[in-house]
């Protein structure tokens, strides 16, 4: 053979050896319809409801274990309906009654679901050093009628306990039996499991399968066996999407430009304002800040709209307080940019040269919108100073057990992730949250007020009056400036019809496919 | 040859423990409190102090860290703040995966960069010897996350022969070593163009040996020179290297197992440490630590052995 190593037998040797690997049949990595594959960003670390941290601490839960009622698709409009029990309904303001569906029973020999095992469940919560405990605070007792029925005492009137309380987190099933012999927690396995689903296998770090649940009474679901994927890092997970390693995977923000210029193939792309809501704290204790008329400068000078474009790629819209959907503010009292009217403020006050320190987390979305606030600012002669901080650092700003700085902080990029109630968002800025989570010394009785009544009152309408209302307090104070409510984006098969819930997280058990 | 032994050892067992020292300092160094920060808002003040109680962060910095070596010596080295899962339980769950992952990406690495070394002394003053030099130190030069990246996009997203994540599945050798591939050749290419150059420059000082000179007067090939008489001499300063490099290896999987997400003792820390699970980052890094050291004062002890000049130097 004439072997030559001139330039043209190498493009000619290169390209052969690329067509032929383009061409060379590729290995099958798709589902095999029976099989849904998820991604997840982290693995899952504490199943039993009463520690559980998120993700997929909740969602394997969703799969293993029941709920008494479950919500809706987030863009369904988290709504409620019955599912470990076929009897769900308000007797009073402080009475809740409920049956259990039949054929529900526990592995292990445990025996049927009953409802000494929602009175276990939902009591050792109540009241415990629980994450979850505030969804249980108002809860009474629950009454054991018999073995399938059951009534749920509340202390007081307590609207939200429907959406915070019953259909997920602390309101996911334990077997009482299998948990006490446990010895009243669990980890990293279930003493015993419910749901349409069984845990199989947990490769740490890598993957958790879960295999259809033969005893399952109620509605079959779609999969005989869920999968999901551990992958950390959001670019990293689309790449392997894009590899066929699984069916869907939320994405960062940064990348819905180039999905939508350039989609995967066979992928649709949903898109959904999440409950994280972002806002930015202007602290009226801090020395430069204590005159109304500085912050409400601060408040005209900001740019929404070039933070919502600059950040967020124009993929949600400027938020008119911390509460979204159907309780929504129609709108901020201080809707329009005004630099001129900021800079009119700053004169009133006699400030002359303020500079103040911006606080933010060092992720890219919250390195934009400072840029972009310090920018918009400085038009009004504010000179705004950055800090971007380490987390636990920045998470110690406003907290009063870590010494005075509360006190003193200027400016704050706050990101929550919200419930569904608006009391679950409102709650962080009532005054006995100043030093905690309410950075903003923002302290009004008549917030508290409101939030108290909100508690209890029936009334959807006069809610969201009160909802308002509160919001317009925030805003007048001058302490606050809505953002944002963070999009959600996620892509997935073009044949599946996924199920997310308010947190943002799938319900697998719901995922079907055409 | 005792007294090198003992000496060596206890310096290894001085560097454990400046090791461990610095990460605890780090850990009281970072400020803010990470039970908030792992807990998230709705967490209550006794769940709190909890936590904090359970990574042992409530008492003086000297008890933890005396506590840490004792029950460290006891084969304890803790439990995951979480789970209350045996961190070592963890980390042997995941650390044949590294090591697997270290294995082959050094054992390509040693292969392809030793034959490289040797092409480029066979040919050595002609194009392929400048070609191979330049080859080397791309591979040196190109960050190997980079290649990582390209790797996933050729073979795993494009041409889909390769998985884009994991580590096979558990039991099944074939996919396993499938999984393995574009990982261990993203972390072992670097190692091609460092044990090139290193191969390249020792034979070149051997094949002015006597002994050489002697087989070319036998009118030996140059090819059966090199493989066969060269070779013998030139690897000792690579084999006294690749202890370091498998040192080097295992770091560099940390983010290689970000990257196509798979299990191992890196992405065991990353997640540790983005959840503030200090037993868990705690109990790695001693466990890394000490097996890069006992890697490298085997071979340190084997080269002893082997060259009696280096216990020389060390007895002074």
């Amino acid at each position: 053979m004439d072997w030559r190593t001139d330039r043209r037998g190498l493009l000619r040797a290169g390209g052969t050896l690329f067509a032929g690997l383009a061409l060379a049949p590729k290995f099958a990595w798709a589902a095999d319809g029976k099989t849904l594959r998820l991604r997840v960003s982290s693995d899952f670390q504490v199943l039993d409801p009463k520690g559980e941290i998120g993700e997929l601490d909740d969602i394997i839960p969703r799969c293993c274990t029941v709920t008494l009622t479950r919500l809706s698709d987030m863009r369904a409009g988290n709504t409620i309906s019955p599912y470990a029990a076929k009897v769900y309904e308000w007797k009073d303001l402080t009475t809740l009654a409920f049956t259990l569906q039949d054929g529900l029973k526990w592995t292990g020999d445990f025996g049927p679901v009953t409802v000494a095992d929602v009175k276990y469940s939902f009591e050792r919560i109540a009241g415990s050093d629980s994450a979850w405990a505030y969804q249980f605070e108002k809860l009474k007792e629950v009454e054991v009628v018999d073995e399938k029925s059951g009534l749920i005492h509340l202390s007081a009137p307590f609207k939200p306990f429907d959406v915070v309380a019953v259909p997920y987190y602390g309101g996911h099933l334990v077997c009482k039996a299998a948990t006490e012999k446990a010895g009243g927690t669990f980890t990293t396995a279930f003493p015993a499991q419910c749901g349409p689903y069984l845990f199989d296998t947990w490769d740490q770090n890598a993957k958790i399968t879960l295999k259809r649940n033969p005893d399952w009474p109620l509605e079959k679901p779609q999969w005989d066996n869920i999968e999901f994927y551990i992958v950390t890092d959001d670019q990293a997970a689309l790449l392997a999407y894009e590899a066929h390693s699984f069916d869907f995977t939320k994405v960062a923000v940064a990348s819905s430009k180039d999905l939508k210029a350039n989609p995967p193939a066979n992928t649709a792309m949903i898109q959904a304002a999440s409950t994280r809501y972002v806002w930015l704290t202007i602290n009226m204790n801090a020395p430069t800040l204590k005159d109304l008329r500085v912050r409400q400068a601060i408040q005209y000078a900001y740019d929404g709209d070039s933070v919502i474009e600059g950040a967020y790629d124009g993929l949600t819209t400027r938020a008119t307080g911390v509460v979204q959907g159907k309780f929504a503010r129609p709108a901020n009292l201080i809707g329009k940019r005004d630099v001129a009217k900021a800079k009119a403020l700053l004169a009133e006050a006699g400030v002359k040269d303020l500079t103040l320190q911006l606080y933010c987390t060092t992720d890219s979305v919250a390195q934009a919108i400072a840029q972009i606030i310090q920018a918009s600012l400085a038009e009004a002669g504010i000179t705004v100073q950055i800090q971007p901080t380490e987390d636990a650092a920045y998470w110690a700003l406003g907290d009063k057990t870590k010494g005075d700085g509360y006190k003193s902080i200027e400016l704050v990029l706050m990101n929550f992730a919200g419930g569904i109630d608006p009391t679950e968002n409102l709650v962080w800025f009532r005054p006995d949250q100043i030093g905690v989570y309410n950075w903003s010394f923002f302290d009004s009785p008549e917030y508290e007020d409101l939030y108290q009544k909100s508690l209890a009152e029936q009334d959807e309408a006069k809610r969201t009056e009160m909802f308002h209302h509160m919001e317009d307090l925030m805003e007048q104070s001058g302490a606050f400036i809505f953002i944002c409510f963070e999009p959600y984006l996620a892509i997935g098969n073009a044949n599946l019809t996924p199920v997310i819930l308010a947190d943002g997280h799938p319900d697998p058990t719901r995922f079907t496919a055409t | 040859m005792l007294t090198y032994a003992i000496k060596r050892i206890g310096l290894a067992v001085l560097i454990l423990i400046t090791v461990m020292l610095a990460m605890y300092a780090m850990v009281f160094l970072v400020p803010g409190d990470p039970a908030s920060l792992a807990l998230g808002p709705r967490a209550t003040p006794e769940l709190k102090a909890q936590l904090i109680a359970r990574m042992g962060l409530d008492q003086p910095v000297w008890v933890q860290v005396w506590r840490f070596f004792a029950n460290a010596l006891h084969g304890n080295l803790g439990y995951d703040v979480w789970s209350r899962r045996p961190v070592l339980d963890q980390i042997l769950q995941v650390f044949p995966n590294t090591l697997f992952l270290g294995a082959v990406a050094l054992g390509w690495a040693l292969v392809l960069g030793v034959a490289l070394g040797c092409a480029a002394v066979v040919w050595r003053g002609t194009v392929v010897d400048a070609v191979l030099g330049i080859l080397s130190v791309s591979m040196i030069a190109v960050p190997p996350f980079v290649i990582a990246l390209y790797l996933l996009l050729i073979f795993a997203v494009w041409l889909g022969w390769l998985p884009a994540i994991g580590a096979g599945t558990p039991g099944d050798w074939a996919s396993q070593f499938r999984a393995v591939l574009l990982p261990a050749f993203s972390i072992g290419i670097t190692w091609v163009g460092y044990l090139a150059r290193l191969v390249r420059a020792s034979m070149l000082e051997v094949m002015g040996a006597n002994h050489i000179r002697t087989a070319r007067a036998f009118g030996l090939s140059e090819l059966r020179i090199v493989t066969r008489y060269a070779l013998r001499l030139a690897i000792i300063p690579t084999v006294a290297i690749l202890a370091v490099g498998f040192g080097s290896i295992l770091s560099s999987a940390v983010f290689v197992e970000t990257v196509f997400s798979r299990p191992g003792i890196g992405t065991l820390v990353t997640s540790a440490v983005a959840k503030r699970n200090y037993p868990v980052v705690m109990g790695s890094v001693l466990f890394m630590t000490a097996f890069y050291l006992v890697v490298v004062t085997a071979a340190d002890l084997l080269i002893a052995r082997l060259d009696p000049r280096v216990r020389d130097v060390f007895r002074g």
